[in-house]
């Protein structure tokens, strides 16, 4: 009898979960943005990660999606990646683009052996590549004040880089840092696939080279209506290509990137 | 997360409290009991064998149980002390506090439980909440729990609450469930007569949990994802005169998560499981399809945490180090094909291959292949929200792992005792760590016992590892003097003869007395993976002194 009539409370429950979501109900269309700022993704990957290329092509959606209000620079760290410099004739040709550094950046991340992450902008925990684009989205919106332009150009043959940094805003920013970072874009270098095949000439792009002034930047503060400008230049290392590089800057404070931008050599 | 755990000291401490009365007036009728466990390393750097670099000179897991047990009410909490944990752990598990803490009471066939509790429904397939500490996992269940056993032969279980990960219990998704098992056996007389015991089970699980955003890549749309996923479990278990069988079969709804691209396919796992044994001699077979089975309250999570299910594990678990040295991983989300069987014979003492004290002969074999997936669909170029891909019911993919090993165990004299493993090993790095090939090795292992007086024993071992793949040869030697059944003290070396030429030494000293045992260690630990029941765990290359301390009254 108390089964008989637990039935009509039971049942529900037992059916909540059951019903389907057909296909064409799967998807639901977000409301057009309009992006007012740019984004960084600071992407933590590896060449023996075999979910890593996923999230490469993620990014490449992302790229075309917002353009250039989109930055992402690769890390490659931890335990997927590995560090072998070009033309290293004991590995026969074989590139590993993790570097001491870039396994620094890494850590000071907090990432562990689960690979591939991302942290949008610096906010919240390090996510899966699932989570990117709402992250994004929720940052793209958001106006910065801080007008950050960035100028680049090659001399000496292409050895030598020099970068102006030129930033405006109409209210003070003041406990923020810069963070200018060279990276390479079409780096063919071997790459663990989703299937497990090696792929040896998987194209890598985004992949972070080194600081231009050091670890974590320089503190910098911009008066309001005034423009701060600093000029800096590095060399061209033996093993990058000049005509690939950028140098990505980031401005951030302790709680979020304030802005970002990014310009080619 | 707080208020959670807030409300459920504020009702359940003063419980345990008002418990304490009860101790003092009726001691005859109240045990105590609890247990400390407390694993301690102290860490050095290693460039060779390439050790993290530690900022904390001690890193430690430390755990305290405190039970309380009466006639009618039980209760009990837990204090876990994982602040500066050992190395590996996923970064969440830092942290210390009271996460475990409840409250049962029975009468007559009910029982109610309230607070944090495990359960586990049929072989795990829907629902296996469990601690197990060397993988950091402990997904239990904070809520409530009623068991009724109240009518002969039927046990029903009903529970809901939300799920722990690490030091979180948040509110954001709960799981609810229920479970019934029949004896039928109870009411036939006619299957009583024959000694058959035969059970019918039935399970259901519910995941609820709040919607959020996971936008397709590089499109304007977002997942509409579902609030609710169903699980059912059907499974019905046989005995009769040492044959055992057992059918189970389980269906989970639409749950698009990380784990399986955030894809519409139903999971679906089938275990069919024979054993049979007589005097002398066992057998068993054991065969296992699943698909899209990873459930876990959170859609997004990675790694080992937040799973409401536990997929039994088909590949038989080493103790011996080389042996264990390529462990597998279930493959819960992709799914698939699993087959198991064991065979153990004992020559009888006497006889020509039994000698004079008899011989124990044991057979195992492991043998699973993924899932023959194709016809993979996709929209903008990704998995999100399609069907994934589809599979044939008999299709079988690559091969995932294979274990065939021959133990025997054999009392040559009085004194002498000796166990032989010869294995060979197919391991998918790929599959289980994401790179690195097949690895095929084959291992001989030698385990020699002599007891040199009636309380002073010898044991030592001896195993080799021959592969072509991976770090290539290994070879592994113990010795170990125990004086019982108070002290041991082991030397053991793990040495990669193959490439890398390292060592991983390790001495240890044990010493028992009554319920407390401590060990000291110091040596080198390995890189790789722990795995306890199909679920691994990535544990990083350690050097340091060890201190491990265990007590239970």
């Amino acid at each position: 009898m108390i089964f008989k009539r637990a039935i009509p409370f039971i049942l529900p429950l037992l059916l909540a979960g059951c019903g389907d979501i057909a296909a064409d109900d799967r998807y639901v269309e977000l409301e057009t943005i309009d992006a007012k700022r740019t984004v960084l993704l600071e992407e933590y990957t590896g060449q023996l990660c075999v979910n890593c290329p996923t999230a490469h092509a993620v990014i490449e959606q992302l790229q075309e999606q917002y353009g250039d209000r989109f930055i992402a620079v690769s890390f490659h760290c931890g335990g997927s990646a590995f560090s072998i410099p070009a033309n290293d004739p004991a590995w026969g040709g074989v590139v590993g683009l993790a570097t001491p550094l870039s396994e620094e950046y890494g850590r000071a991340a907090g990432i562990s052996n689960a690979l591939p992450k991302g942290r949008v902008d610096r906010i919240g925990e390090l996510a899966n590549p699932p989570q990117w684009s709402d992250a994004i989205r929720r940052q793209v919106v958001i106006d910065s004040d801080l007008e950050l332009t960035l100028t680049g150009a090659l001399s000496d043959n292409g050895k030598l880089a020099t970068v102006s940094v030129r930033m405006i805003t109409p209210e003070q920013l003041g406990a923020a840092r810069l963070q200018l970072w060279v990276v390479e874009d079409n780096i063919t270098a071997m790459q663990i696939m989703p299937d497990g095949s090696f792929n040896m000439d998987y194209v890598h792009n985004n992949v972070f080279r080194a600081d231009v002034n050091g670890f974590g930047g320089e503190s910098v503060t911009v008066q309001p209506g005034v423009y701060w400008n600093k000029d800096y230049s590095f060399d061209i290392a033996a093993d990058w290509v000049a005509a690939n590089l950028s140098v990505v800057a980031v401005v951030y404070d302790a709680t979020s990137v304030v802005q970002a931008a990014r310009v080619r050599l | 997360m707080t208020t959670a755990m807030g409300n459920l000291r504020t009702l359940i401490i003063p419980a345990l409290l008002a418990l304490a009365p009860v101790c003092a007036h009726a001691q005859k009728d109240v045990t105590v009991h609890g247990s400390v466990q407390s694993d301690i390393l102290f860490p050095e750097d290693d460039a060779k064998i390439g050790t993290e670099t530690y900022r904390d000179k001690v890193l430690t897991n430390t755990y305290a149980d405190l039970g309380l047990y009466s006639k009618y009410v039980d209760g009990g909490l837990r204090v876990e002390y994982l602040e500066h944990p050992l190395p590996g752990f996923e970064p969440d598990f830092k942290g210390w506090g009271v996460p475990n803490i409840y409250v049962k009471g029975r009468y007559k066939g009910f029982e109610v439980t309230a607070g944090d509790f495990y359960e586990q429904f049929g072989s795990g397939f829907i629902l296996r909440t469990y601690q197990e500490r060397s993988l950091g996992v402990d997904n239990s269940i904070r809520g409530g729990r009623l068991k009724v056993n109240a009518v002969k032969g039927l046990r029903l279980t009903a529970l809901g609450g939300v799920q722990r990960r690490f030091w979180d219990w948040s509110t954001r998704s709960s799981v609810y469930g229920g479970d019934a098992e029949f004896d039928i056996n109870e009411y036939s007389k006619a299957l009583r007569d024959k000694g058959i015991t035969w059970t019918l089970g039935a399970s259901y699980v519910l995941k609820h949990e709040r919607l959020e955003d996971i936008i397709v890549p590089g499109t304007n749309y977002k997942l509409n994802l579902p609030r609710n996923v169903s699980a059912f479990d059907l499974r019905t278990k046989f005995y009769r005169g040492g044959l055992n069988l057992l059918g189970e079969f389980a269906w989970k709804g639409q749950d698009p998560s990380f784990d399986n691209g955030y894809t519409y396919h139903h999971g679906t796992a089938m275990l069919l499981s024979g054993s049979y044994s007589k005097k002398g001699w066992s057998a068993m077979v054991q065969a296992k399809r699943s698909e899209d089975m990873s459930f876990r309250s959170r859609r997004s999570m990675t790694l080992a945490s937040a799973f409401i299910n536990n997929m039994p594990a088909f590949s038989y678990q080493h103790t011996y180090a080389l042996a264990a040295l390529y462990p597998y991983a279930t493959q819960a989300a992709p799914g698939e094909w699993a087959f198991q069987g064991a065979f153990a014979y004992n020559f009888a003492r006497k006889t020509a291959l039994g000698g004079k004290y008899g011989t124990k002969l044991k057979l195992n074999v492991s043998y699973i292949r993924g899932l023959d997936h194709k016809d993979v669909k996709d929209f903008y170029g990704s998995t999100y929200g399609t069907d994934g891909g589809s599979t044939s019911f008999f299709g079988m993919g690559q091969l995932n792992y294979q274990d065939i090993n021959v133990q025997m165990d054999k009392r040559v004299t009085r004194d002498f005792h000796l166990n032989v493993m010869y294995m060979n090993q197919r391991y998918n790095k790929t599959v289980v760590e994401g790179h690195g090939g097949m690895i095929n090795s084959n291992i001989i292992v030698v385990e020699p016992q002599y007891r040199l007086s009636k309380k002073t024993q010898l044991r030592a071992e001896l195993q080799y590892l021959f592969s072509k793949q991976d770090q290539k040869d290994w070879a592994y030697g113990l010795v170990e003097l125990s004086i019982l059944p108070y002290v041991m003290v082991s030397a053991s070396d793990m040495w990669n003869c193959g490439d890398t030429k390292t060592h991983y030494y390790m001495f240890t000293v044990t010493g028992n007395y009554r319920s407390n045992r401590l060990m000291l260690g110091y040596g080198r630990t390995r890189a790789g993976f722990n795995c306890s029941g199909g679920v691994c765990r990535y544990v990083p290359a350690t050097r340091g002194f060890q201190i491990s301390y265990n007590y239970s009254f």
